[in-house]
């Protein structure tokens, strides 16, 4: 269609307007998706990448492959390769509470930790014997109760939640005070209410968790710790609330204890870890550099991490049927995502206070935090190494299993 | 104008794409300029004026194969080199050809988007990708387009029949 000329405006074609508008339009979209990725539209693009990159990457490996000269072997095994259950064991040995009459500890895995949302997912439901309002504890620490139970996983209300409601036991040297804790979510550490019999707290206070009626007499001696009392505001201006600066303890987002009367024949839940082997097939990525390994897995799932000898290389960034294509990172690169365990003190360390308590000399060996598809307690190993890939080592890519649908009845 | 033939298009693409591995693992193969970009360039020497059948199609081609060996998402590849396409055929309209720097511009306008979509995905894969590599292929890819296009008209160069060679 020839454009229309009105004098002075020169008004092109419809057609050209349109082809322009399409051709835009389709640029913003593709440009948006690659900047603000959609899982489902990535998925979908991966579908057709799938089979192509099966064939053409072991080829293009193997050329590289004979094109470069081999990488050096690692010269010596890793300390932290032969541990990698050492975080494990110390979960188990400090979240594990003492043996109560009448009472069962289930030990169930942490499948996602949302401390923001106050909510801890576990990978076990009904298939375990878990209900509604259990009791979840860690070693000394009251952590909430189980909120709601599905077939295969459960959601812990944790008492920092909002609106949570926690009878508490605020302890001073000579007495002690009954009060009520409300959380407030991502607000801010849980409020105290109802100190009876009335008096003027005091910081520094230590909280304890107080039972309600129907729960268990027998928690009551554990003596479970909610945290420590402050003061929040200006209380000069009488603008002040008394709060409990919650205690989270760090083996807690690995596995938790769930107090149970009546239990099935298992007591121990263990997360659905997937496993498989992997063979290295390119050495780089022509666009994102040299610190990208392709590995071919020996079966498709959903693979989080590269291993290599039982220590994790890296984790996996894109999946294209069995491909999977990893970043080699240091353990300290891992930084938020990793946890220390100080097997002397028997501590397991948060990142933050793992990196204080660094020295040039001496380390802490780092283990994954979980989380993202990335199973918990896998070995990073010392902070500083290297993460290597030769030809002996025994690769293998590693996931959590989502669990299973809930059938609807 | 004629584009070469799909036939020998894709065999040549699956070839550079097997290859383009070993080339950057080559020293000094980091400052090359990323070889579907310029397999892309060459095989659409002027888009003005072009059916956008063929470019298009060879846009969706050279995202999958670009995304075969490397864990960028394929939708930068097409949004990278549907951009290089796009600013291309704008900047071929605006600019007179004839000078160096006009096409110098062309060909390193083509090649940023590319660079920068690249750079989001490794920002969105936690990968440090430095900017340094990124500026020299673009300067690269321009200088080549400057060197290596031949102008679709020389002004005051015409034939016995008039028409523009």
């Amino acid at each position: 269609m020839p454009p229309i000329t009105v004098f002075p405006l020169r008004i092109p074609g419809v057609a050209y307007l349109s082809r322009v508008f399409v051709s835009g339009a389709g640029l913003f979209f593709l440009g948006f998706q690659a900047c603000w990725p959609s899982p489902w539209l990535e998925s979908l693009a991966g579908r057709f990448v799938e089979p192509v990159a099966s064939v053409l990457a072991p080829l293009s490996g193997r050329l590289s492959a004979w094109a470069q000269a081999p990488e050096p072997e690692p010269t010596e095994a890793t300390s932290a390769a032969a541990s990698d259950s050492a975080l494990l064991l110390l979960e188990r040995e400090l979240g594990r509470p003492p043996d109560l009459p009448g009472l069962q500890w289930l030990e169930v895995p942490v499948q996602e930790t949302q401390l923001q949302r106050g909510q801890l997912r576990l990978a076990a439901g009904r298939d375990f014997a878990l209900a509604v309002d259990q009791p979840v504890v860690f070693g000394g620490h009251w952590l909430g109760r189980l909120l709601r139970v599905e077939e295969h996983q459960a959601v812990v209300e944790l008492w920092t939640a909002a609106d949570a409601r926690t009878g508490a036991w605020l302890q001073t040297p000579g007495k002690g005070f009954r009060a009520v804790t409300t959380g407030m979510g991502r607000a801010g550490a849980p409020l105290v209410r109802w100190i009876q019999p009335e008096a003027v707290p005091e910081k520094g206070w230590t909280a304890f968790w107080r039972p309600r009626q129907g729960d268990p007499l027998p928690l009551t001696d554990l003596d479970l710790r909610l945290g420590t009392l402050d003061q929040r505001g200006d209380p000069r201006r009488g603008q002040a609330d008394w709060v409990v600066q919650a205690e989270w303890p760090a083996g807690a987002e690995g596995r938790v204890f769930v107090a149970a009367g009546a239990i099935g024949e298992e007591t121990v839940a263990e997360p659905r870890l997937w496993r498989t082997a992997a063979k290295p097939v390119l050495t780089l990525d022509p666009v994102l550099g040299r610190r990208w390994r392709v590995v071919r897995g020996a079966a498709a799932g959903p693979a989080a991490v590269l291993l290599g000898d039982g220590r994790v290389l890296g984790r996996v960034r894109a999946r294209r049927g069995t491909l999977a294509w990893v970043r080699l990172a240091e353990p300290q690169a891992w930084r938020d995502r990793a946890v220390a365990v100080d097997s002397d003190q028997k501590e397991i360390l948060s990142w933050r206070e793992a990196r204080a308590a660094w020295s040039p000399s001496s380390g802490l060996p780092l283990y994954t935090r979980g989380g993202a598809g990335v199973p918990r307690g896998l070995a990073l190993g010392m902070p500083g190494e290297e993460p290597r890939l030769g030809s002996k080592e025994v690769l293998e890519l590693a996931g959590l299993q989502a669990p299973p649908l809930e059938v609807q009845q | 104008m004629k584009l070469p033939r799909l036939r020998l298009l894709i065999p040549v693409a699956v070839l550079l794409t097997i290859l383009a591995p070993a080339l950057r693992g080559l020293p000094g193969g980091w400052w090359l300029p990323d070889p579907w970009l310029l397999l892309f360039l060459w095989m659409i020497p002027d888009p003005t004026g072009l059916s956008l059948g063929r470019p298009l199609f060879m846009i969706g081609v050279l995202g999958v194969l670009r995304a075969s060996v490397s864990a960028v998402s394929p939708f930068a590849t097409w949004a990278g080199l549907g951009m290089a396409l796009g600013l291309r055929i704008r900047l071929q309209r605006l600019l007179v050809e004839a000078r160096f720097s006009a096409r110098f511009l062309v060909g390193a306008a083509a090649a940023l988007p590319l660079v920068l979509f690249d750079q989001r995905q490794a920002q969105l894969m936690e990968e440090d990708l430095s900017w340094i590599p990124g500026t020299v292929q673009v300067i690269i890819v321009g200088m080549l387009w400057a060197v290596a296009q031949r102008p679709t008209a020389w002004p005051g160069r015409r034939s016995r029949s008039g028409e523009d060679r």
